[in-house]
């Protein structure tokens, strides 16, 4: 093999040297954004783009967030079984396939490409279809059978190679020499096929620790997973914690991996390699036997649905403290997401967290469930301006949770003009250094906004205007930007920015330079509610925990943490001078009709994306 | 009798790997299966072994039928063909594996093992993975392993195939002797017609399922029974023919035409058969004068000449059509190189007691 690499090689590109050098360059690129992940987890400052030192914190702050192990421990479960049973079931189907000849041999081979094929959407969506026909519950275990049911094709296949490779007079000469087929099987037959047995299991493990779609249609309560996690602090952007604890799943399946090549090698390694290969795997096999059996359970629950770092964590434990209830969480990426699952018939959420329009439909779907503000006490604690909203207007389906708005930030070291207006998006002074979000509905409502027209028009004509000024401000933006917009504004790639105000609260506490602007002309508004579905089936404990976020102190502990404004004047009451003052945190709301709340436009979204496409397209 | 096979029949679909197959062994015998791939002689190789069931047939085993037996309640042990020797286990696990799932005493395993290794010549390799040995070591590998065991048959499926021509010629006699010493019954399974004339006690020559023939070695050279069996084994020359007449010492017959044979053998043939009349390329006698002490000539023009070292090879046209191969020792006194030459008119005889006749 050593040799074989020196020589010339047979594409004629140079010598040697050349091949290597090319070939470390493949592997590089292949590598270089894992190492860059590793790095960016030693990173003092939280954004991905600009190193401004080494810390360990993220790894403090990773190991102390509980939720986050949960996670971890939840996608560890799961690929551990997932990962056993379709082996032990792909290895039997492949000794099967590759050693007899049955009827419908053939076709059962073709069946097990069908997974692999299929689109992974497709199959994620028709395993729900059927775990919600034979009502079997959404959890765990709905997404270990998911699982078992694309890896089984992996290994099935791998193994049959293996198997296929095997020669039959070896088992023959067991038998021969008195063994039975038990016996041929686990002396003879299992040594052979255990390079493809252990590659098979190997990326059984990968495949479901990585798995995205189909986890995300079978999940349920309970049960999320670290991929549904990372994808659901898309809300408050990613943070190096995440990457710490990426950087210790790294590290770890690569020593797996590296333990399973050293003890296939068998005879040429040394002992002392051999002997260190299986502590290590032995050490990793208890480490994930720990995270298994820490699965303590509770009889009364509170199952919540929420985007991810959107409630303090200790709050939770608090609650569980005070009233021996238990609250799990599970992650949420959008208020379509949130939809969808509940009309595909999605059970065991007990709250759930929609934005203002998505009530409105899921009041009107019927999939939401009436307070019974009895239960409630503590709803006396919520500013009257935020109660009967126009989504809600009895206030009997939704308890208002936290608000933000979306206006602009800039850079004040830079820009001294006063800005006060959205006219500063379209200002030719600042081409290329302006940002928009990317999203669609945001975008359109400063160009509704600007043209003096509701965001919740659904004249197509408007539609058109709206387009048109869009389309003049496109060569003016550097980018439409939703992940990096403050690491974009911290290098000076971007001046002024359209941006959430969690977001441009973050920012100006690292960055005072940078100013969050709500444009006179008006601005979007959101305002996030905890609801409870229809088919919760812990509703009195569901009351009883909104009734707990509502105290005063508990709601001043969670503004605190996750840092969005919440509807609670007593709570404000409670937070230091500093955050209490902040306007960035709480502009005045006496009068919300400066406000725009979005509203679900139906149909007319249908309109919308074209004209998006269109202005994205060009 | 330790061996017998009592019509055994076995189908793949619509091939027949063996039809009405009989066969006994006597104590002691190296037996050899001889016949072209596909005859079938693995398949009953694999029906002693336990590895295939027959469709219809018994097998015995000191006069016990063995018929239903897994293969691993059956005393018979296989060398096989590409030695199948276990890659994860070394040369001394290899061997005694046997042992060991018998769950022979330790003391006695050792005996045995080191007994096996020694009778092969294996001392030193104990330690040794498959992977780390030539051809011919695993071979002697895969005969202890089989041997060990001390079985009342051994089978052995092709074992020198994989050898080269050399060690598989100096592998053949070691065999013979250490069947000899140890005593127990051989049965062979070869294409190699030689290997089965050389070890042999007894061949049985197949084709498509069926024993054409068995007989001694000698037997199966000097009188084959059918014309397979007679082109299988070395090569020979085959003239139609029609009996003329016969008599208590042989017959007489007339061949590519109106040329007079006179063979004096025992055959059960009747004037006025149809036969076939067979000799041997190297039992022709060629000369460019006429008969001398030989019964039968016939006349030829060499058409092609061939060297092959040892012999030379000619090709002789009786008439358009019909040709006739001469196998001639090159080294015989008075000849010289060169001494015959294509285009020449030569004599072709030989004895009353060469050659044989089979029914057309």
């Amino acid at each position: 093999m050593e040799g074989g690499l020196s020589r010339a090689n047979d594409l004629r590109i140079g010598k040697g040297w050349w091949l290597r050098v090319l070939s470390s360059l493949v592997v590089l690129f292949l590598l270089s954004p894992l190492l860059l992940l590793m790095f960016f987890s030693f990173n003092a400052s939280r954004n991905i783009t600009s190193w401004s030192g080494f810390t360990l914190d993220w790894y403090a702050v990773a190991f102390s967030d509980r939720a986050l192990w949960i996670a971890v421990r939840n996608s560890l479960i799961i690929a551990v079984a997932s990962t056993a049973a379709s082996t032990v079931l792909g290895t039997l189907a492949a000794l099967a396939l590759g050693k007899y000849s049955f009827r419908g041999r053939a076709l059962f081979q073709s069946l097990l490409h069908v997974p692999i094929i299929i689109p992974e959407i497709i199959f994620g969506i028709s395993l729900l279809a059927l775990f919600v026909f034979i009502r079997m519950p959404l959890g765990i275990v709905s997404i270990i059978c998911a699982h078992i049911t694309f890896s089984i094709s992996f290994v099935t296949l791998i193994v049959l190679a293996k198997v296929r490779n095997f020669d039959r007079n070896l088992e023959n000469a067991c038998l021969d020499l008195g063994a039975t087929r038990l016996q041929a099987f686990f002396h003879v037959v299992l040594p052979a096929i255990s390079p493809g047995i252990i590659a098979g299991a190997l990326f059984a493990f990968t495949l479901s620790l990585d798995d995205f779609v189909v986890t995300f249609f079978t999940a349920g309560p309970g049960s999320s997973t670290l991929p549904l996690k990372i994808y659901s602090l898309i809300k408050f952007g990613i943070t190096p914690a995440v990457n710490a604890v990426s950087t210790i799943l790294i590290v770890l399946t690569a020593s797996t991996i590296i333990a399973a090549t050293l003890i296939q090698t068998g005879a040429q390694t040394s002992r002392a390699i051999r002997l260190f290969s299986y502590v290590l795997l032995g050490v990793i096999g208890i480490a994930l036997c720990a995270f298994t059996l820490f699965s303590p359970r509770e009889e009364r629950v509170v199952r919540l649905y929420i985007f991810a770092e959107y409630i303090d964590q200790s709050i939770l434990t608090d609650f569980q403290k005070t009233y021996g209830v238990k609250v799990t969480q599970d992650y949420t990426n959008s208020n379509e997401e949130l939809l969808s699952k509940l009309q595909m018939g999605a059970t065991g959420y007990d709250i759930i967290v929609p934005t203002g329009f998505m009530v409105q439909i899921m009041i009107r779907e019927g999939l939401i469930a009436p307070l019974n503000p009895r239960n409630i006490p503590n709803l006396e604690h919520i500013d009257p301006t935020f109660r009967k909203l126009w989504y809600d207007p009895d206030g009997r389906y939704s308890v208002p949770y936290a608000y933000g708005f979306t206006g602009f930030v800039y850079n004040s070291s830079v820009v001294t003009d006063p800005v006060d207006s959205w006219n500063v998006m379209w200002d030719e002074r600042y081409a290329g250094k302006l940002l928009m979000v990317d999203d669609m509905r945001e975008v359109f409502a400063v160009s509704y906004i600007r043209l003096g027209y509701p965001p919740t028009d659904t004249d197509p004509s408007h539609l058109r205007q709206a387009l048109e000024l869009l389309m003049r401000q496109k060569p003016l933006l550097r980018k439409y930007e939703a992940n990096l917009i403050n690491d974009l504004l911290i290098n000076g790639d971007a001046l002024i920015a359209q941006d959430w105000s969690g977001n441009a609260f973050r920012l100006n506490q690292e960055h005072p330079e940078f100013k969050f602007v709500l444009p006179k002309e008006g601005c979007m508004m959101f305002i996030d509610n905890m609801c409870i579905p229809k088919k919760s089936t812990h509703k009195e404990e569901a009351e009883l925990f909104l009734n707990f976020l509502l105290r005063p102190d508990v709601s001043a502990r969670n503004m605190r943490k996750i840092l969005y404004a919440m509807p609670n004047p007593d709570a404000r009451r409670l937070l230091d001078e500093n955050l209490r003052r902040d306007t960035i945190l709480f502009p005045p709301v006496d009068d919300l009709s400066r406000y725009r709340i979005t509203h679900d436009i139906g149909e007319f979204t249908i309109e919308m994306e074209r004209a998006w496409t269109e202005l994205r397209g060009t | 009798m330790i061996l017998e096979i009592r019509n055994l029949t076995k189908l793949y679909g619509a091939t027949t790997a063996a039809r009405d197959v009989s066969l006994s062994l006597e104590k002691g015998e190296f037996f050899c299966l001889l016949g072209p791939s596909g005859c079938g002689k693995s398949t009953i190789l694999r029906m002693i072994a336990g590895f295939e069931r027959p469709d219809s047939g018994q097998i015995l085993l000191n006069g016990v039928p063995i018929t239903d037996l897994p293969p691993y309640r059956r005393d018979v042990n296989t060398v096989f063909q590409n030695y199948a020797l276990f890659p994860n286990m070394n040369v001394h696990r290899n061997i005694s594996y046997g042992l060991r799932i018998k769950g022979i005493a330790q003391m006695e395993l050792r005996t045995r093992v080191e007994e096996a290794i020694a009778m092969v010549g294996l001392g030193g390799l104990e330690e040794r993975m498959p992977a780390q040995l030539s051809g011919g070591q695993q071979q002697r590998v895969a005969l202890a392993r089989a041997l060990v065991n001390r079985p009342a048959v051994l089978l052995l499926d092709e074992p020198m195939s994989a050898l080269d021509k050399k060690i598989a010629e100096q592998t053949r006699t070691e065999l013979v002797e250490l069947q000899k010493r140890i005593g127990i019954t051989f049965v062979f399974v070869t294409h190699n017609q030689t290997e089965a004339l050389a070890m042999a006690h007894r061949v049985a020559v197949m084709k498509a399922g069926v024993i054409e023939q068995c007989d001694e070695p000698r037997g199966i050279y000097e009188r084959p029974a059918t014309r397979f069996v007679a082109e299988f084994i070395g090569s020979m020359n085959f003239f139609d023919g029609t009996v003329v007449a016969t008599d208590p010492d042989g017959c007489t017959l007339h061949v590519t035409g109106d040329t007079s044979v006179r063979l004096q053998k025992p055959s059960d043939v009747t004037a006025g058969d149809d036969v076939v009349f067979m000799i041997r390329p190297e039992r022709l006698k060629m000369s460019l004068v006429g008969p001398q002490e030989y019964e039968n000539s016939i006349n030829g023009i060499i058409r092609e000449s061939v060297y092959m070292g040892e012999t030379t090879v000619y090709r002789i046209e009786l008439r358009p059509g019909n040709t006739v191969t001469v196998h001639v020792q090159n080294y015989l006194p008075g000849m010289t190189e060169g001494f015959y030459e294509p285009g020449e008119e030569v004599h072709l005889m030989w004895s009353k007691t060469s050659g044989g006749v089979i029914r057309a």
